[in-house]
């Protein structure tokens, strides 16, 4: 009889991104919150010790607390206006049979090929308030005087919603695809309106990759730094700004660090929260 | 045994190996020493190049490698490869180098080894014995000259309501050194940061903005979305170069300098090389090319700016009437200045 060996194929394809996760992310993470457990040293960028003194400097600080309410709140900005834009084009694009859907799907992705900061520089270009639109709307009377779309947090949203569209319609397209047309045909025959058909077929089995996409959206945008920086004009304050404040200006890597982990810590926080609501929900829908 | 008699390829052969053996030692010691150097990019990299590292190059037999990134960028860098450093030398600016030497990650370099350098006046020498001062610039008022027709004078001007919503302050970075240079305004002395903090809260709600990177401030100025900055001389001066209508005003009270240092990276093999280039940085005709394209200001007494540069480069009298900052005092205090600034400075500014 022929003895089959230990099936050691998958442990060897999986050893290469497990070291590089250990040794890349992992590693650094764990760098990150020791430091962020030691005392600053006034002076010095590596902090000694072992404190929790950085973590008492974030939670009782104001302007920590309110930053971290900012990030949170252009965070879920952000995820709910590409989830409404992002939606319909998903749909339009997964229906589409024409010419035109290769065209949408190109526009949608378009973002992804030019450079953040040149698309952060489009958007001043554009929505400053000597730029095109405010220009347009002043020559046509529509407006008596600029409008202020960027610089502040409708600025961040714009530039993100921008960014990350194509993150959502892609998680969406992806689900949209997996749905066996079969089911939609079946429903249609058994006198199902295509308004039920939407409802009660295609919704539910879109929903995973809604989920998916609003926690990558979320994530993206929460931990975001050169839109907000540049369209935000330093006036709009988030996590990531204020972490690399710590080490890019008063070398506190320790309180930089503290900063770091608590949005980690809140946005993996968040996400299973809402991973685990959005399950519920689904479950809860099947078994119905 | 019978020998062959010697053909005209055997001669020829041999008298090839024996040129490649002679030659050998000089080829191997004609390979270019690699000379990694932490300094900024851009264009600012184009000039330096162009100015300095080219004839660093040419004349001691070295082959350049830039690592790009800004000052405290490349300084954290270092820290972080403290055990193995990559780099030779770093571009740094001098709340950094106080950092550096804190953290003994900068090598001294032999003042005696720098050419030039008994041209270069002693305030410009670090007292500890690393690197002395190169890239000479200064910090005051930048105006657009296309859009201010009647420019501020001094810092205090820009309190005057004809220039409310035309300037606009460091942001993200920079605030700390706002802070001094406007305590010093009004008060005469840096140190009165309570005061700096009182006149910045009745001055920004009438900002125009803040900036973050050079690029940052070159939009603002493009774009119409400011027309004053408390900036750099030598970032104007380029801009000026590309055809922006940019202007540094020296201001009444005294511009502040901002010089950078090339420090040495400890555990390097090439200080040498550090003291080689800034001998460059110090050559009075080189310094001059370095001051055309890239704004900073020459270091040395024997540099005599050529008539088109005066007026557009400031002057060594100009000079010795700066200030300095005190960034002992800054590095000390500016983790403090950093909260309150984002808690009472920031949310004035209207978003």
């Amino acid at each position: 009889m022929r003895t089959i060996g230990r099936p050691w194929g998958p442990y060897i394809v999986l050893a290469l991104p497990t070291t590089f996760f250990l040794a890349l992310v992992a590693w650094p993470l764990f760098l990150l919150l020791r430091m962020s457990l030691s005392v600053p040293e006034r002076g010095r960028v590596f902090g000694v010790g072992l404190s929790f003194d950085n973590y008492a400097e974030v939670f009782t600080n104001p302007i920590f607390l309110e930053t971290l309410f900012v990030t949170f709140r252009i965070g879920c900005w952000v995820s709910v206006c590409t989830l409404l834009l992002g939606f319909p084009l998903a749909i339009f694009i997964w229906r589409s049979k024409t010419r035109v859907r290769a065209l949408v799907l190109f526009i949608t992705l378009a973002p992804i090929l030019v450079s953040v900061v040149v698309r952060a520089y489009g958007w001043v270009v554009l929505l400053s308030n000597k730029g095109l639109v405010n220009s347009f709307l002043l020559y046509f009377g529509i407006i008596d005087r600029p409008i202020r779309f960027i610089f502040n947090e409708t600025g961040v949203i714009i530039g993100m919603v921008h960014v990350l569209l194509p993150f959502m319609v892609l998680s969406i397209l992806s689900s949209l695809h997996s749905i066996d047309k079969s089911l939609e045909d079946a429903a249609t025959t058994l006198g199902a309106t295509p308004f039920r058909v939407s409802i009660d077929i295609v919704l539910p089995l879109v929903i995973p990759g809604v989920v998916a996409g609003v926690i990558l959206v979320f994530i993206l945008a929460v931990g975001s730094f050169i839109t907000p920086v540049l369209l935000g004009g330093q006036v709009v304050m988030t996590l990531p700004i204020l972490a690399l404040q710590q080490f890019q200006t008063t070398f506190n890597w320790a309180l930089g660090s503290a900063i770091a982990m608590v949005l980690l810590a809140a946005v993996l926080g968040m996400t299973l929260l809402f991973e685990r609501v959005m399950r519920k929900r689904l479950l809860k829908g099947v078994g119905r | 045994m019978r020998y062959g008699s010697p053909t005209r390829r055997s001669v020829l052969a041999g008298a090839a190996a024996m040129a490649a053996s002679i030659a050998m030692p000089n080829v191997v010691r004609a390979a270019p020493r690699r000379f990694i150097i932490g300094t900024n990019g851009g264009v600012s990299y184009e000039a330096f190049y162009n100015a300095i590292l080219r004839h660093l190059e040419q004349r001691h037999n070295v082959e350049v490698v830039p690592v790009f990134g800004g000052g405290t960028e490349l300084m954290n860098r270092i820290l972080a490869e403290r055990a193995r450093p990559t780099l030779d030398c770093v571009v740094t600016f001098q709340g950094g180098w106080l950092i550096g030497k804190a953290e003994g990650v900068l090598e001294k370099v032999n003042y005696n080894n720098i050419a030039n350098i008994a041209d270069v006046p002693e305030f410009l020498h670090d007292p500890d014995g690393y690197a002395p001062y190169v890239n000479l610039g200064a910090w005051g008022i930048v105006c657009d000259t296309s859009a201010i027709k009647v420019p501020p004078r001094s810092f205090k001007a820009l309190w005057d309501p004809q220039y409310h919503n035309k300037l606009m302050i460091g942001g993200i970075s920079h605030w700390q050194i706002t802070l001094a240079a406007m305590s010093h305004a009004w008060t005469g002395d840096q140190h009165n940061i309570d005061v700096a903090f009182q006149k910045l809260k009745e001055l920004a709600p009438k900002l125009a903005g803040f900036y973050g990177t050079t690029s940052d401030a070159l939009t603002k100025f493009q774009q119409g979305i400011a027309s004053l900055a408390t900036w750099y001389s030598y970032t104007a001066h380029k801009a000026a170069q590309e055809g922006m209508p940019l202007q540094f005003i020296f201001p009444e009270e005294g511009a502040f300098l901002y010089p950078q240092a090339y420090h040495a990276v400890k555990g390097t093999q090439n200080v040498d090389l550090v003291e080689k280039m800034i001998g460059l940085i110090y050559d009075p005709e080189l310094s001059i090319a370095y001051a055309r394209s890239d704004g900073y200001i020459p270091c040395s007494r024997r540099a005599v700016l050529p008539d088109d540069l005066k007026g557009k480069i400031l002057s060594f009298d100009q000079v010795l009437r700066s200030n300095n900052w005190d960034w002992k005092f800054t590095t000390a205090n500016q983790g403090a200045w950093l909260t309150r600034w984002n808690a009472e400075i920031r949310p004035l500014m209207r978003g």
